[in-house]
Parts: C-alpha cells; sequence; structure tokens
C-alpha cells in the first residue's frame, strides 16, 4: 500500500469522535404513529384546536403519499412504526438561570465545546439549545426582547404568539409538500422560532444546537423564521449526536419568511453519526429547507457544511417572488466510508431582476457516494433574472463516487444562466508543490482540501467558521494529523 | 374518443399476431422468439409518463393520439422528384442508400464502392436468418431501459445491414436517406440500421430524416447500432431538417474499440416531436467520442436531445458540445451524461450546452450530469442559457446593418462553432445555406 493509499484509508476508517449517550431522564412514548400519536404529541403541548387539525390533516395525507425514490440515494426501507415520535426531557420548574439546568445537560455541551455559560459571557451568542425535541432553556431572551425580537421554541411560540405561528407556519413548505415533510407537519415535536420586527437588525447570531438523544426517537424539528421589512438576522444550526447501532431518523422542516429588504442568513454545520465504517447505524437525515422572498429586494443565503449522516437528503431552497430579490447557496459536503449525500438546492425565480447564486463543494472518500442534484428554474415572468452556479466535486480514493445533476428550466428569453461542474481528484502536480515545499501529504491534503472548501467556509458566520474548519479536520483526520 | 397512450400500447400488444401473419416469417426462425421477448419487455415498460426520469420533459404521451399501426403492407410508395430533391445534398459524391417507408429502395439507391464494404437490407437478412443480424438483435444494451428500443425490435421489419471490413478507408459517406410519404392511416415505421466497422478504418455515415407527411400521425422508430472496431475513424452525421410535424425518435447505441476515434453531429431543426438518443460506449482504452450537437427551433417544434458518454476502461476522452437556438413556442431539451465507471482512471470528459432564447414562448431545459465512480479523472460540464449580447447587436447596428439582419448574423455565429466541426465540405456547404435560410440573412 503507497503512503497515499494509506492516508486515503485513515481517512476514510477513522471514527465518529463524538459517540456518547447522556443519561437525561427522558419522557418518551411507545413506539408506533396513529391518529392518537398526533394527538398525543398535541395534548401533551397543550396546542390550540387549529393546530391540532393541521396536524391531523398533515398525517390524513401522508398516509397517501410514498416515500420518494427518485434520489440517486439507497435508502433502506424505514419502518415508522417502529419509531417512538415524542421523547423530551422531563418537565422541571421553571428556570431562572443556567444554575438550575440539569448538570449533565450543561456537560454534554461542554464535551460539544459550546458551554451555555462561556457562550453567554464571551460570545454574546443567544443559544436555544433543543435536546431531544423540547427547548431546554432559552438565553438572552430579555436583550432580544428590548428590541422586539421574538426567539423562542416553537411550543411556546404556539402559545405567546399564535396569531403569527398560524399565519407562517406551512407558508413555505406545505404540510403536503412531499412525504417526509407531511411527516414532520403531523408529529413535529418542538423546534425554533424568529420573528424580527420590521427595520430591526439582530444584534447577535441566532443559535440552536441540536442533539438527538435517547435511542430510537425520531427527531421532528420545526423551525419557523420571519423577517420583517427591513430587517436582518443570522442564525446558526448545527448538530452533533450519540453513537450508536440503530438508525436513527431525522425528518426537519425549516421555513424562512423574508419581506421587503429583509435578509436572513441560514448556517447549518451538521456532523450527526454517520454510522461506522461498515456503514452499520447513523443519522438519516431527510430534511426539508426553504425560503421564500416574499418582498422587494430581500435575501435569503444559505450556508451548510455537511459532514455527518449516513444518508442526507436536503435541499435548501429559495423562491425568489419578490423582485429585486436573491437567492444563495454556499455548501460543502463531506462523505466517507459509506455514507450518501444527495443535496443541493432549488432556486425559483419567480420576481424580475431575481439573482440567485450557487457554490456547491463535494468531496467524497472511502466507498461514500456524493450527490449534489439541483434546479435552477425562471418563470415566464422572471424578466433579466440571472443565475449562477458551480459544483465541484474532490475524489479521494478510487470507491467513492461524486454526481452531479443540475435542472435547468428556462422559460424567458431575458434570463441569464450559467452552471458549471469540475470533478478531479487532488492533482499531483499541486501535491508534488506543497511537498517540495516541505509539507508532508497529510498536511498538503489538509491544506488543499481547506483551499477547496474556502469559497464556502469563508461565508460562515465567525464562531461557525472556527467550528466547521474543526469539522473538516477531524472528519478528515490521519490526512490531516 | 379520445386515444391514449395506453390504448396504442394495449392495441400494439393484441395486434402483434396479426402482424406476424402479415410478414409471413418462416416460424423456425428465430426472430419469431426475439420478437416475442422484445414485445414483453415493451409491454412490461409501457410508454414512458413524466415520472420517468429521463423523459421528465418530453410528455411522449401527448404525441400518441392516434392509433399508430406498425406498417405491413409492401407498398413502399414512391416520391417524386420534389422528394428527391430534397434528399439531395448539392455535390455530395454518397453511397446512397435509399429507404421510403421504413422499406430498402434499390433502384434510388447508388453504392459507389461496392468492393469496400457488404450491405444487405434487414428484410432479407431476417429471411435468411443472417448470423450477425441474430447476433446484434441479442445484444442490445439498453441502458436505459428505453420502451421504443424494444417496440423496435418487435416490430422491426427493414433496415440497412452494413459491414465495414478491416484496412477499410472509405473514400466517399454512406448516405442514409429514410423518408415517409405521407399514406392513408396513421403508422408506425419500425427501422433498424446495424453498421459494423472493422479495425483500422475509416469511414463516414449521414443519415438524413425526411418526413414528407409532414404530420404528426406517422412515427418513425429509428434503432441504429453501430459497433466500432480497434484504430478506426468513424464520423456519424444526422440531418433533421425535413420532418415538418412529424415525429421521430432516434436511439443510437454505439460501442467503440481500443485507439478508435467516433464522432456524431446532430443537426435538428424540425419535427413536432425529435428525441435523439446517443448511447456511446467507450469499452477500448485511448478511445475518444465527439458528439456534436445544434438544434434550432421554432413553431411547436420539441426537440428533445439525451445523450451518454460511458467511460467503461481507463484512458478514454470526450468531448461534447450541443448548441441549441430556440425560437417562438419551441421547446429544447439538453440531458447529457458522462458516466465514468468503476476503475476508468485517467478519463477527460467535457462537456458543454449554451442555449439562445430569442422569444418569449420558447422554454429550454438543461440537465448536464456528471456520473463519476473513478478518481483520477478530470471531467467538467457546462450549461448556459441567455440571449444575444445587446453590445454585440450595437456594434453591428453601428455598422448599417438593421436589427433583424443583426440578429441573424450573431445567432448564425453562434450556430457555427458547430456547423464548422463538419468534414464533408459539400455537407458544411448544406447545412451553412439551410442555416441561413432558416435565419434568413439577406445582403
Amino acid at each position: 500500500m503507497s503512503k497515499d493509499d494509506k492516508i486515503i484509508h485513515e481517512v476514510a476508517g477513522s471514527e465518529y469522535k463524538y459517540g456518547w449517550v447522556s443519561n437525561i431522564e427522558e419522557d418518551t412514548l411507545a413506539p408506533g404513529l396513529s391518529e392518537e400519536t398526533v394527538h398525543f404529541i398535541s395534548a401533551k403541548k397543550n396546542e390550540p384546536e387549529w393546530l391540532l387539525e393541521w396536524r391531523l390533516k398533515a398525517y390524513r395525507q401522508w398516509l397517501k403519499m410514498t416515500p420518494p425514490s427518485w434520489q440517486n440515494l439507497k435508502i433502506p426501507p424505514i419502518d415508522f412504526q417502529s419509531i417512538s415520535y415524542y421523547s423530551a426531557p422531563k418537565p422541571k420548574k421553571k428556570l431562572d438561570s443556567l444554575d438550575e439546568v440539569d448538570p449533565e445537560l450543561l456537560a454534554t455541551f461542554e464535551k460539544l465545546g459550546i458551554s451555555l455559560e462561556e457562550q453567554k459571557r464571551l460570545t454574546g451568542v443567544a443559544v436555544d439549545a433543543v435536546i431531544d425535541s423540547v427547548s431546554v432553556t432559552t438565553t438572552f431572551k430579555e436583550k432580544l426582547g428590548e428590541l422586539g425580537v421574538i426567539f423562542c421554541s416553537m411550543s411556546e411560540a404556539v402559545r405567546e404568539h399564535p396569531e403569527l405561528v398560524r399565519k407562517y407556519l406551512g407558508r413555505v413548505v406545505p404540510p403536503t409538500d412531499n412525504f417526509y415533510a407531511a411527516l414532520n407537519s403531523a408529529v413535529f415535536s418542538d423546534g425554533s422560532f424568529a420573528y424580527i420586527p420590521k427595520g430591526v437588525r439582530c444584534p447577535m447570531e441566532l443559535s440552536t444546537y441540536f442533539r438527538i438523544n435517547a435511542a430510537g426517537t425520531g427527531q421532528f424539528e420545526r423551525t419557523l423564521i420571519v423577517a420583517e421589512e427591513g430587517s436582518y438576522v443570522s442564525y446558526l444550526e448545527g448538530c452533533t449526536a450519540p453513537q450508536r447501532d440503530e438508525n436513527q431518523l431525522h425528518a426537519a422542516v425549516v421555513e424562512l419568511i423574508a419581506l421587503d429588504d429583509a435578509e436572513i442568513k441560514y448556517s447549518t454545520v451538521q456532523n450527526w453519526y454517520p454510522g461506522d465504517k461498515d456503514g452499520v447505524g447513523g443519522v438519516y437525515n431527510f430534511v426539508t429547507k426553504r425560503g421564500i422572498c416574499e418582498g422587494r429586494r430581500s435575501k435569503i443565503s444559505w450556508t451548510q457544511v455537511e459532514t455527518g449522516s449516513a444518508i442526507t437528503w436536503k435541499y435548501p431552497s429559495c423562491i425568489l417572488k419578490g423582485d429585486d430579490s436573491i437567492g444563495e447557496f454556499y455548501s460543502v459536503a463531506l462523505t466517507r466510508n459509506r455514507q450518501q449525500a444527495d443535496t443541493g438546492t432549488k432556486m425559483i425565480h419567480i420576481g424580475k431582476n431575481t439573482r440567485s447564486r450557487i457554490i456547491s463543494k463535494g468531496i467524497s472518500a472511502g466507498q461514500s457516494q456524493n450527490s449534489y442534484r439541483g434546479l435552477v428554474s425562471i418563470n415566464k415572468g422572471a424578466e433579466n433574472a440571472r443565475n449562477y452556479s458551480q459544483c465541484d466535486s474532490l475524489l479521494l480514493g478510487d470507491q467513492c463516487g461524486a454526481h452531479t445533476f443540475p435542472y435547468l428550466d428556462c422559460s424567458n428569453p431575458t434570463a441569464q444562466i450559467e452552471h458549471e461542474a469540475t470533478t478531479s481528484k487532488i492533482g499531483e502536480d499541486v501535491l508534488f508543490y506543497c511537498r517540495q515545499r516541505g509539507m508532508d501529504e497529510e498536511e498538503a491534503t489538509a491544506l488543499i482540501i481547506n483551499g477547496f472548501s474556502r469559497e464556502v467556509l469563508k461565508k460562515l458566520p465567525m464562531e461557525f467558521a472556527v467550528e466547521a474548519q474543526k469539522l473538516l479536520a477531524i472528519s478528515l483526520e490521519g490526512s490531516v494529523g | 374518443m379520445m386515444i391514449t397512450a395506453n390504448d396504442v400500447k394495449s392495441k400494439l400488444i393484441e395486434n402483434f399476431n396479426v402482424f406476424e401473419l402479415n410478414l409471413q416469417e418462416d416460424e423456425s426462425n428465430p426472430i419469431a422468439e426475439i420478437r416475442k421477448e422484445a414485445l414483453k419487455k415493451f409491454a412490461a415498460m409501457g410508454f414512458p409518463t413524466r415520472r420517468h426520469e429521463e423523459w421528465k420533459y418530453t410528455p411522449v404521451s401527448k404525441f400518441l393520439k392516434y392509433d399508430f399501426e406498425p406498417r405491413t403492407f409492401t407498398d413502399h410508395g414512391a416520391p417524386d422528384e420534389e422528394d428527391l430533391a430534397d434528399a439531395g445534398i448539392p455535390g455530395l459524391r454518397a453511397n446512397v442508400l435509399f429507404f421510403v417507408n421504413g422499406h430498402y429502395q434499390a433502384a434510388r439507391s447508388k453504392i459507389l464502392e461496392e468492393d469496400k464494404f457488404e450491405f444487405r437490407d434487414i428484410a432479407s437478412a431476417i429471411n435468411d436468418e443472417d448470423p450477425y443480424l441474430l447476433s446484434r438483435l441479442n445484444s442490445v444494451i439498453d441502458r436505459e431501459k428505453d420502451p421504443f428500443i424494444w417496440l423496435n425490435q418487435a416490430y422491426m421489419r427493414d433496415g440497412a445491414m452494413i459491414r465495414i471490413k478491416d484496412h477499410v478507408k472509405l473514400q466517399y459517406p454512406i448516405y442514409l436517406v429514410n423518408m415517409e410519404l405521407p399514406s392513408k392511416g396513421n403508422y408506425l415505421d419500425n427501422v433498424r440500421h446495424l453498421i459494423r466497422v472493422g479495425d483500422h478504418c475509416e469511414a463516414s455515415i449521414i443519415s438524413n430524416y425526411i418526413n414528407r407527411s409532414g404530420e404528426d400521425r406517422n412515427l418513425g422508430n429509428y434503432f441504429i447500432q453501430l459497433e466500432i472496431g480497434d484504430h478506426s475513424h468513424v464520423d456519424f452525421y444526422t440531418l433533421q431538417y425535413e420532418l415538418g410535424k412529424g415525429l421521430h425518435i432516434g436511439n443510437h447505441e454505439v460501442q467503440v474499440g481500443t485507439k478508435s476515434t467516433f464522432s456524431t453531429f446532430f443537426f435538428s431543426s424540425d419535427g413536432r416531436l425529435v428525441r435523439n438518443v446517443s448511447n456511446i460506449i467507450l469499452r477500448g482504452e485511448h478511445s475518444e467520442g465527439h458528439m456534436y450537437g445544434l438544434y434550432s427551433l421554432d413553431g411547436n417544434d420539441h426537440c428533445d436531445n439525451r445523450t451518454v458518454i460511458d467511460h467503461a476502461v481507463p484512458n478514454s476522452f470526450s468531448n461534447e458540445l450541443y448548441k441549441g437556438i430556440l425560437d417562438e413556442n419551441s421547446v429544447g431539451v439538453f440531458n447529457g451524461k458522462i458516466m465514468v465507471r468503476p476503475g476508468a482512471q485517467k478519463t477527460n470528459a467535457y462537456q458543454h450546452n449554451p442555449n439562445i432564447i430569442l422569444s418569449r414562448g420558447a422554454t429550454l431545459h438543461a440537465k448536464p450530469q456528471l456520473e463519476i465512480f473513478a478518481d483520477d479523472v478530470k471531467c467538467t460540464h457546462g450549461a448556459t442559457s441567455g440571449q444575444l449580447d445587446e453590445e454585440h447587436l450595437f456594434y453591428l447596428r453601428s455598422r448599417g446593418l438593421d436589427a433583424a439582419n443583426a440578429k441573424a448574423l450573431l445567432t448564425y455565429a453562434f450556430a457555427y462553432e458547430v456547423v464548422e466541426k463538419v468534414k464533408i465540405p459539400a455537407l458544411r456547404e448544406f447545412l451553412e445555406k439551410r442555416i441561413q435560410g432558416k435565419l434568413l440573412i439577406h445582403d
């Protein structure tokens, strides 16, 4: 085995670093899905009648749907009856400070390197920590409250701001949008809700850390962000999950709504358990993320760093409805061992002078399969629409695959679309150059991969960029050292 | 009552016996079994719908609204002077093989280089149970699961079987004229062309499709199998300027041997429904595949270009350039795939698909794909869509051209990048004139 091969094998074979199970008492519903399950979840959360109806409608529709099969993924059949649809840390008395939070929970965050206190004190990031479906603690609420920014868990939003939730929930991703969105709509347990009032520039990055915790518990998050006229918000979502052999289903829905002149920046670092090197276990990440640039001159920007999950199926999309609105998608997807990813974006141009930009970087190692799938659709009325897409894939090892499936649909002669894609391995000349400057192969590979992903990583907020780089490094450990 | 694709399908399955009886083929002929097998496959697949990924943008069932009948009678029709003029390419000296309504017409054909290649019509090859024919019928690859291939196999009656021996350089191209004449009824013509090129050969083949009925009541279903040996150079030209409102399905399955070069050229500018499928398998090392296409559409034309270049072995090269000009209410589809098989290291593959949309009614669907299972490769694809550059138009206007001519000239320049790749001078001139005529360039 040459040294090259050795490095590649090490990269491909390294085990998941963030695998542990924290022992927090759970209030878990027995596995199974029926109308009763939906009733139970809704009752448990003291939801109003309309929301229960909304869930039931989604559930009934879901029964008629079949899981999608067009994607370039091999998904083992999922038994939806063997999943527990509700799991929440036992309710405790209202907390006023972090001291009252379950110490074990705090330790979990500590291991992840995101101590709440640290963040509260040093970085000024408000964290709405979601552990297994129910928000446990929300910080910086007061400070945000002064500006009128609402940032809370979805259940709280349903209680405190029903009019907003009712107005916007399901507006971008209708309950019957697709199989997994329907499932989510029926059984979503909790999630985050953010509302930025007119003209407010949110003073800090809003952030949620997701963790899947109880064995056999599906996680069905629902996130809704509404940016009123002229407002700005940057939202961070990051996740790691403990190691175990049972496949876990995660079917989240994220909806973004940007009104006139508003801007939403949504960043994700995803590092759920990818399964071991033989492909056993790992999270199934089937997510529907979509934003609508409802108003004129609004902007939605998706940035994602995807390194985890056994199977990733997600297409953060932008509907560019308002004139002069902008959609952006920046993605780094890294797969190794037997991971599979089919991810990309959709840019739907409806308004005039709408612009979109897609930068996608795929890195495949081991026996993984990494696909980019994207749609750029220019509707008849989208005068002077403009799109630029670039999809680059890097292959490490001769047993992985990199695939590109872009779809361009254009019905307007004034629109301009450009798409380009490349696939290659790390050039020997590039490696050689680094080597002759005194770097060993591991360092050189790390440097090149870092450079390859740079265009996307630099779009992440500062706090995240560091973590994302760390993640890429850990994921490629062996070559990165 | 409205006829649907399902009706067409069930009728094709039910009436197969009648077709067989009419054929009067020997019962012991192995072709009977091959036909039955193919019909089974067709029955299992049915006509594709929009849910069929490869047919997403071409709703073929929309066009299957007459009860198409496979032609069984032997009246081949006789083309008149005007028809023949359409088939002629001025100044082209070629080995002409003439097919009318899917049947070979010896009287219209003219083979200049009889000593260099072997030709026989498929109809007689079927009767003689030609072993080469049978071996090819039994080795259809059909990676895409295309029902039209199996429909063709079940109902095929005639076509050209061409074999070029090793070390032969053809001086003149082989010119296949595929003409459909107006007839009463709605016919489905299933034509098969089988071409085998030996080692160390050079050959050009032109296939021209002419539908004189000009209506969407005739469906030409062509399946062309091309097998190229080692160290050979083959150019294959497809012309679709005379399809009127006809329906045309063309499947091409090409296998390229070691150190051989294969080039295809598609010029499509007509047809209510045209679907060209090129499935090229580079199965020998150091082989090359070049694909050029120009679809300039107007009216209600619908042209679907599906290309697959399959790099099955290491060290192969492919280059693809498909250009589209879409006017009026036309629909242009480009769906090109670069496939690199596991172990096909050192593959270089390029693909480019620029499009110009000239009118509000026109629609473009582009789907360039890369499927790569080997790491030491360089593969790129690009696709663009836009309109003519304002500044270029202004420049020409400032030099005294009127708006229409400036537009036509720029569009012509866009198209010329593909036309100039044509290696046969008479054919290139012919294409230049056709495109100029279409764009209405005048002095």
